[in-house]
């Protein structure tokens, strides 16, 4: 299957993710990472380091809706391999609602 | 096994992961042509993992870029080493070895064998032929380390070592987990892949899912019930437990009632336990044990279990026979949602003696220099270094190490360093030059893991479900390298003085002739037997021997609808032969016939408990005890980046009450002592672990100068079992003792802290 990141990671971005996934599936976008779902082993070691809790498996029913967001930004994003802070107030960000529909951009991180 | 051509020279090959016991199906993508590993992911269609895998699963692709990992032999030169031959390293090390033999005597010559060589059907094998051809008594392994009380304390209650039993997941009720975090381990002496899913399906379906451990480990996340506990006090809990099973009349012994001894002393022992002592002692409220008991005993079905934190500690041996007896008396041994004991597609050939003529297999000779037991035909590592460097007539000059690196996996690495120094010669087969292999005189790298079959050959008895299954190599090895099989069978070969082809025979015909002992050739003689064989020589024709000759196989023709090799190497994912069955009483090997449920020697364990009960009530101790990694397993898989960055993982869990007792914070440094021994350790706050107690996780301290693990030693962390002493035993197993001893911890010197940012 895959794993998804959700809305959560909207404007937090830690990317302590990064730092345990073992195939580098993440690719970062200007707001949030999206999971390759052809690469993702779905070994889960994200799921538990996110502050955030913005990551969850496939399969579970709050992934569905974040599956094809991405797939699709995932193809478009650039591969992110280390951790970076893009955010300093990322802590004002954690479990905000509407942070999709607020604050969503699908543009690719800048390097 | 199945291979899948895909587009661009690709092939997918259906494998199964040798790094962990859970041994994942998984599926490798490859270009063969390029000999290059494309990705690895879980194979859905494995009957046992059903998809899972684990981060560590990687280390089979990314150990193939390590360009620390050897290849082709080396002997020291001074402080140097020279790549060599392997014909020229085999005669060396036989030449060396049998000088050691003839001046001092066969066991002045030693072999250890680490735990990566459980996963490595050749390695194994050809281990068993090297100890043979040395003919010594200096046995060593990583069991004495971690798992021997329960092989003890299966023979003592069984009479055979290798029927441990195992919780019976997918059909159990109630689980109750003692010292086990399977969830980040894959799993211990209970080959149950994707433990997460299990436990799920074991709550979905009404069941109870019960952690007992110091930590709120990731398995105590996912449990029904997470039961703090104080290190090293297992033994008083479960006796609590039996307590209140015997008092209440909860006790029900089922189907082996009758096939059961020493009910009565059980129950005895029991109730000479005061129920408010032991919750003292435990750290467990008596209304929880009792509430515990209750749930276990009244469940349809129930398992309990336990692993290295039940084992690596003082009362190993107790803890572990205290676990099975309470399976027992509660009608839980062996029936389907219980504890049972998986009859395996290939018999177990390691840690499996049985009683001979009423001798017991331990206990038989004892250490040279301190009396330590033999178990299993093993001598305790705690031994090691003592025995090496204690002169006089068997001290040993010699040793042999096997995938190992007992410098850090052992007690007081420094003491085993210096012993290791001072030796006349040392093997080291091993692809990294460590902590330990940077000792010896010749250095042997195995080849990888892709470049090998592979079949489940310490695992098959512990699997929670049988199933077949066996894998070809992926890439053909590539040229001047050996196999750790290859390597071992060289070296016994010459070790013996004959070819490794009559050393392979050899191995083959002892196996033949237990088969044909237990019946399993289906009336032929060893030698048609031979004759009948697809595999025509090494492991894999071992494995078809073991398969057709045990109890899922065609006894070579006598039961046609049975396994051959051919059958279960076509099979695309693995032969799913279905769950555990009964095999009380008929498998058991004690004298009397029995299951032995108060064996005289773990009775006799019984005061030194009792004493000890003041010790675990005393408060003001601080208890060290270590942790599993997702991303880890034991010390060698540090080097690898994509397995360890981010955060330092070598960190000591505090519990936010003894942080500010010691005035730490998360990432600040805490000294950790114990006797004349300190150990530094930045600091990770948290609640997850219990008031009292310490976490360090074991396998670090790659900052040996001469060892040559670039990528590890830019982020070495310590050598937990620098604080666990040789001299701390189990006494009845002679296991080490790594987990629950008492430290001081205090806040480390203002120049070891970090600087605080400007």
């Amino acid at each position: 299957m895959t794993h998804v990141v959700t809305d959560a990671c909207i404007r937090c971005k830690y990317t302590d993710c990064i730092d345990v996934c073992p195939v580098e599936c993440f690719h970062g976008g200007e707001v949030m990472l999206a999971i390759n779902p052809v690469t993702c082993i779905d070994c889960a070691a994200c799921v538990p380091v996110c502050p955030s809790k913005a990551i969850v498996g496939g399969s579970k029913p709050e992934a569905e809706r974040w599956l094809a967001l991405n797939a699709s930004m995932a193809a478009v994003w650039p591969q992110i391999t280390e951790r970076r802070q893009d955010f300093a107030d990322a802590d004002a960000y954690r479990g905000l609602p509407g942070k999709f529909e607020q604050l969503f951009s699908d543009r690719p991180q800048a390097d | 096994m199945s291979v899948t051509p895909l587009d661009g020279g690709l092939s997918r090959h259906a494998r199964k992961c040798p790094i962990c016991e859970a041994g994942c199906g998984v599926l490798v993508t490859v270009d063969t042509a390029q000999r290059k590993v494309i990705e690895i992911r879980g194979d859905e269609a494995d009957p046992l993992s059903r998809g899972f895998v684990c981060p560590k699963s990687q280390g089979m692709k990314v150990l193939r870029e390590d360009r620390d990992v050897l290849t082709r032999p080396l002997r020291r030169r001074g402080n140097d080493f020279e790549e060599i031959g392997w014909d020229e390293a085999f005669a060396c090390a036989a030449e060396r070895f049998k000088h050691i033999a003839q001046q001092h005597g066969a066991d002045a010559n030693s072999l250890y064998v680490g735990n990566p060589t459980a996963h490595n059907p050749g390695g194994l094998l050809y281990t068993l032929s090297c100890a043979m051809a040395l003919g010594t008594r200096s046995l060593f392994s990583s069991t004495t380390v971690d798992h021997m009380p329960k092989v003890l304390s299966a023979g003592l209650m069984f009479g055979d070592q290798s029927l441990i039993p195992v919780p019976d997941l997918d059909r159990t009720d109630f689980v109750l987990m003692l010292g086990a975090n399977p969830c980040i381990s894959g799993g211990s002496l209970m080959t149950a892949p994707g433990m997460d899913r299990r436990i799920a399906e074991i709550r979905a379906r009404g069941g109870q899912v019960v952690v007992v451990d110091p930590r709120r480990t990731e398995t105590a996340l996912l449990a029904s019930q997470h039961v703090p506990i104080r290190p090293g006090a297992d033994a008083y809990f479960l006796l609590g437990l039996l307590r209140v099973i015997f008092d209440e009349g909860l006790s029900r012994l089922g189907r082996l009632e009758a096939h059961l001894n020493g009910v009565a002393e059980v129950a005895a022992l029991a109730r000479s336990f005061e129920l408010a002592d032991v919750a003292e002692a435990c750290g467990v409220s008596a209304a929880d044990i009792t509430a515990l008991a209750r749930a276990f005993a009244g469940a349809p079905s129930a398992a309990c279990y336990g692993r290295t934190g039940s084992s690596q500690q003082l009362f190993g041996s107790v803890t572990s026979w205290l676990i099975d007896v309470l399976n027992a008396v509660t009608g839980n041994l062996d029936r389907p949602g219980g504890a049972m004991l998986p009859m395996g597609v290939t018999p177990s050939i390691f840690l499996n003696e049985r009683y001979q003529q009423g001798v017991a297999p331990h206990h038989r000779w004892f250490s040279r220099v301190r009396g330590l037991p033999e178990v299993a035909g093993q001598l305790p590592v705690v031994a090691m270094a003592e025995e090496m460097l204690t002169p006089g007539a068997g001290q040993i000059r010699g040793l042999l190490t096997i995938c190992a690196n007992p410098v850090l996996s052992s007690p007081n690495g420094p003491r085993l360093s210096e012993a290791l120094q001072g030796l006349d010669f040392m093997v080291a087969c091993d692809i990294y030059l460590n902590e330990t292999s940077r000792h010896a005189d010749l250095i042997l790298p195995g080849s990888g893991h892709l470049e090998r079959s592979d079949w489940p050959i310490f695992t098959s008895t512990f699997q929670v479900r049988h199933v077949a299954k066996w894998v070809d190599k992926v890439f053909d090895p590539a040229p001047g390298t050996k196999t750790d099989g290859e390597i071992m069978l060289g070296l016994a070969a010459h070790l013996a003085g004959t070819s490794e082809q009559a050393m392979d025979d050899a191995l083959a015909g002892h196996f033949l002739q237990g088969a044909e002992a237990s019946g399993g050739l289906g009336g032929k003689t060893a030698a048609e037997a031979l004759a009948l064989l697809e595999a025509q020589k090494g492991s894999d024709r071992i494995y078809e021997i073991l398969l057709r000759s045990h109890h899922f196989g065609d006894h070579f023709g006598a039961r046609p609808e049975g396994l051959t090799l051919s059958k279960v190497q076509s099979a695309d994912h693995g032969v799913d032969l279905g769950p555990l069955f009964e095999r009380l009483p008929q498998s058991l090997g004690t004298p009397s016939g029995k299951v032995e449920l108060a064996p005289a020697l773990l009775m006799q364990e019984v005061p030194r408990l009792r004493a000890a009960i003041a010790d675990f009530k005393a408060p003001d101790r601080m208890i060290m005890v270590g942790r599993r990694q997702l991303h880890s397993i034991n010390s060698w898989m540090h080097n690898i980046r994509l397995l360890n960055r981010g955060p330092d993982k070598c960190t000591a869990l505090m519990h936010p009450d003894d942080a500010a007792r010691c005035r730490v914070g998360t990432g600040e440094r805490v000294e950790i002592t114990r006797g004349d021994k300190t150990i530094v350790v930045p600091v990770t706050v948290s609640d997850e672990i219990m008031p009292g107690v310490i976490s360090v996780p074991h396998g670090w301290g790659h900052d040996a100068p001469t060892s040559k693990l670039t990528y590890a030693s830019t982020r070495p962390g310590v050598n937990s079992n620098i604080l666990a002493s040789e001299f701390d035993v189990d006494g009845p197993s002679g296991n080490a003792v790594l987990t629950g001893f008492p430290v001081q911890v205090a806040r480390a010197a203002e120049a070891l802290q970090p600087k605080a940012a400007a």
